[in-house]
């Protein structure tokens, strides 16, 4: 092979060291640590030495006294001990793992749905000669630009109960465990739809003319048009939108952590919020990756599934 | 912090730490002892005799010196003097209640009265709105529990002399660490709580400080029971109207508490207020990864000398609050005068309640004892969880205190009983 050839590999390098150093190693790391307990500690000697100047002289303060400076030395003891599977047996017996699970499922039972369908109808709705339709366009699609956790602060003053600008309705957004995660859907759904809408809308205006105008021959109602000319045709997306707000809503964390701190109680804790929650407060590290494997596996079924579906469908 | 501390990185040469950190920096040898620096004169001055005793135990570990002083963290009753001192209120309260209104309540059960009273009535002219008894601050993950600790300690600390395996003890059997947080008087507390929270906004159980000392800063409730900022941000009238109305005392005593020997609930002949150091007594804590300890605590020992400690608790927006002789009136035993504070811009009549409510909830007989080991965090948080469920309902008072002792004993077993059970005990101050 002449070394011009060669040369694509290296450019791969950086691609490939990317990989291996954010992908490969932590997931292999993290697996590591779900299975061993390990504690990490650093002892600590502390010795006062001379301060000396460039000629190797003591150095002096001003009453005359030799200065000192102070040198650190760090030992870091670090034991691990096997424990098979006891952190992800954990996972079995803990209720709070499984009130988690029930959030995350209802949050996503509920937002993902809401967003595909509000999606959907504003794309239709876009899809037709409205005024002003590229600077409404524009504000829709506003939302998904935002931090999710400036989301989250920016709704917490919205439900405000005593004196925000929803206040007047008397609904305890968040101070009641319903409510509470119903809230934390709302804004989900606020700031989600517009993606599914855009994507939408990319694909409606990528449907030719004719389609529209051979059904209107045909004497489709609106409906028909909608069940069984546009949403068979907009299948594929449907099902990419629809995977990819499930990858993403399953690791919920920011709008719980920002809007109510995962209450009242648990309320609105997810499966994310608990696992950052055990591995960077508490550092039961262990735990935490176990926890995290769960989701991974979860994700991984889900996404194999729905892929499955398609291949079956589209070949 | 902690992965700064845990992984050996010395990023940083000092940490402003609460004092239930200490149970996972002091054993682990991550905190520089200061004794030698205080002692050596070559800094700014201010001894930990300056501190009351409950608050010295919360600086030092195992007899050494650790904290620098600055916040001083208990939670204080604060109170609308005009509206309990209303003759046409005393009136009203006296046919409906059979007693006196009090001015501040005794005990808890006074205060509840007093609540419920109040709870609804228009009972000032800030605004034309109904207003409330108590206003709590209850949100998950951030201060709900405390009051839960501060307001629990007269229901389920049985008074003692000394800390024995029933006396004086709050949160672990200082034989076994079996939690106590179930005790038949922890879950009277809470049921007690649960109560005290229908007389303020529904809400509160999301709200956290900011909200629920702006509610009464607005003149919206009678009571709140918090920290030593709630004082001096009344006397700030850019974002309080009860300046000059702001009264303080020590925590309600209960007219009856746990008997943790006997296991029945005593009936107290007279009820003794149970004083606390709730909070984080926020301060300075040297890493010993400092190459520049000195240095640093050149700047620490600044800002705990007695003027600096002195303006810093009279001023809300620092977040520190009184609890050293700096800040005490002389009558009360400390070196500050009512003429200092009023120069800096408070009322003459909430400083003297104010300082003295800090004194007699430092120095009190009885006090809760506080939660210093490893782990402490993770203990609070599943508490701190439990009761909110239980505030808004999803639990009652008894599942979510058992629910609390049974997720604190795998916690036990994982960090290692035997550990937590000696730094329990030396955190408590229990001898066999």
């Amino acid at each position: 092979m002449r070394w011009t050839s060669r040369v694509r590999f290296l450019f791969l390098m950086p691609a490939v060291i990317w990989v291996l150093a954010f992908t490969v190693f932590p997931l292999g790391y993290s697996l590591y640590i779900a299975f061993y307990k390990i504690e990490q500690k650093v002892e600590i000697t502390r010795e006062k030495v001379p301060m000396l100047d460039e000629a190797g002289e003591p150095v002096l303060s001003k009453s005359g006294k030799p200065r000192t400076k102070n040198i650190v030395h760090k030992k870091e003891i670090s034991t691990s001990e096997f424990v098979g599977g006891f952190n992800f047996r954990r996972l079995f017996n803990d209720p709070q793992v499984w009130s988690a699970v029930k959030v995350t499922a209802i949050f996503v039972g509920a937002a993902v749905p809401m967003q595909l369908a509000l999606g959907f109808l504003l794309a239709l709705l876009f899809n037709q000669h409205l005024f002003g339709r590229p600077a409404l366009r524009a504000v829709m699609i506003l939302p998904i630009f935002a931090t999710p956790i400036a989301v989250g602060y920016l709704f917490f003053t919205i439900f405000y109960e005593e004196g925000g600008p929803l206040g007047f309705l008397g609904i305890p957004f968040l101070s009641n465990p319903d409510w509470a995660l119903f809230s934390v859907i709302l804004v989900d759904v606020w700031q989600w739809t517009p993606f599914c809408f855009l994507v939408f809308l990319a694909a409606l205006q990528g449907l030719p003319d004719e389609l529209y105008e051979a059904a209107r021959i045909d004497g489709a109602s609106a409906i028909d048009m909608i069940t069984k000319v546009l949403l068979p045709l907009l299948q594929p997306t449907i099902f990419i939108v629809l995977l990819l707000r499930l990858a993403e809503a399953l690791k919920l964390f920011d709008i719980p952590f920002a809007l109510t701190g995962g209450g009242p109680g648990i309320a609105t804790q997810s499966y994310s919020f608990l696992a950052f929650r055990t591995g960077l407060r508490f550092f039961d590290l262990g735990y935490a990756s176990a926890m995290a494997y769960g989701l991974l596996i979860a994700v991984m079924i889900i996404v194999t599934l729905f892929f499955r579906r398609l291949r079956e469908t589209y070949g | 912090m902690m992965l700064d501390l845990r992984n050996g990185t010395g990023e940083y040469d000092a940490f402003m730490v609460g004092a239930f950190w200490y149970g996972d920096i002091a054993p682990q040898g991550y905190a520089f002892e200061i004794d030698e620096l205080i002692d050596s004169g070559d800094y700014p001055a201010w001894t930990y005799d300056d501190m009351p005793p409950s608050l010295k135990a919360l600086h030092t570990w195992e007899g050494a010196g650790i904290g620098v002083l600055n916040d001083a963290d208990g939670q204080v009753l604060y109170y609308r003097k005009s509206a309990l001192e209303n003759p046409e209120h005393q009136d009203a309260f006296k046919a409906e209640y059979g007693y006196d209104l009090p001015s501040p309540p005794a005990t808890w059960q006074q205060l509840r009265d007093v609540a419920r009273y109040f709870n609804g009535k228009n009972w000032d002219d800030n605004d034309a709105e109904p207003d409330s008894g108590m206003v709590l601050h209850l949100k998950v993950g951030e201060q709900g529990h405390y009051h839960f600790q501060s307001l629990s300690a007269s229901f389920a600390v049985t008074p003692g002399d000394k800390v024995t395996q029933h006396h004086n003890v709050y949160w672990f059997d200082p034989t076994d660490m079996t939690p106590l947080i179930n005790s038949p008087g922890h879950v009277k507390a809470l049921e007690f709580l649960q109560d005290l929270h229908q007389t303020g906004p529904a809400a509160q159980v999301g709200w956290s400080l900011g909200e629920a000392w702006d509610y009464f800063l607005r003149g919206k409730s009678v009571f709140v029971f918090s920290w030593g900022d709630v004082g001096s941000l009344c006397q700030d009238t850019s974002r309080s109207v009860i300046q000059g109305d702001c009264a303080a005392a020590i925590l309600p005593a209960s007219d009856e508490y746990y008997d943790h020997e006997t296991g029945e609930f005593v009936t107290a002949e007279n009820p003794v207020p149970v004083g606390n150091t709730t909070g984080g007594s926020w301060h300075g804590v040297i890493s010993n990864f400092s190459e520049n300890p000195e240095a640093t605590y050149s700047l620490l020992a600044l800002m705990a000398m007695k003027d600096v400690s002195l303006w810093n608790s009279q001023h809300g927006w620092t977040g520190v609050d009184p609890g050293y002789s700096y800040q005490f009136l002389e009558s009360q035993g400390g070196t500050a005068s009512v003429e200092q504070y009023v120069g800096a811009g408070w009322d003459a009549g909430d400083v003297k309640t104010y300082t003295q409510a800090y004194r007699d909830t430092f120095y009190a007989d009885t006090m809760l004892t506080y939660l210093r080991i490893p782990g402490t965090f993770e203990y609070w948080d599943i508490l701190d969880k439990n009761l909110s469920a239980a505030m808004s309902g999803e639990k009652t008072a008894q599942q979510a205190l058992d629910d609390t002792a049974t997720a604190w004993e795998p916690v036990t077993d994982r960090i290692g009983r035997d550990s937590q059970l000696k730094d329990y005990q030396a955190a408590i101050g229990y001898e066999d």
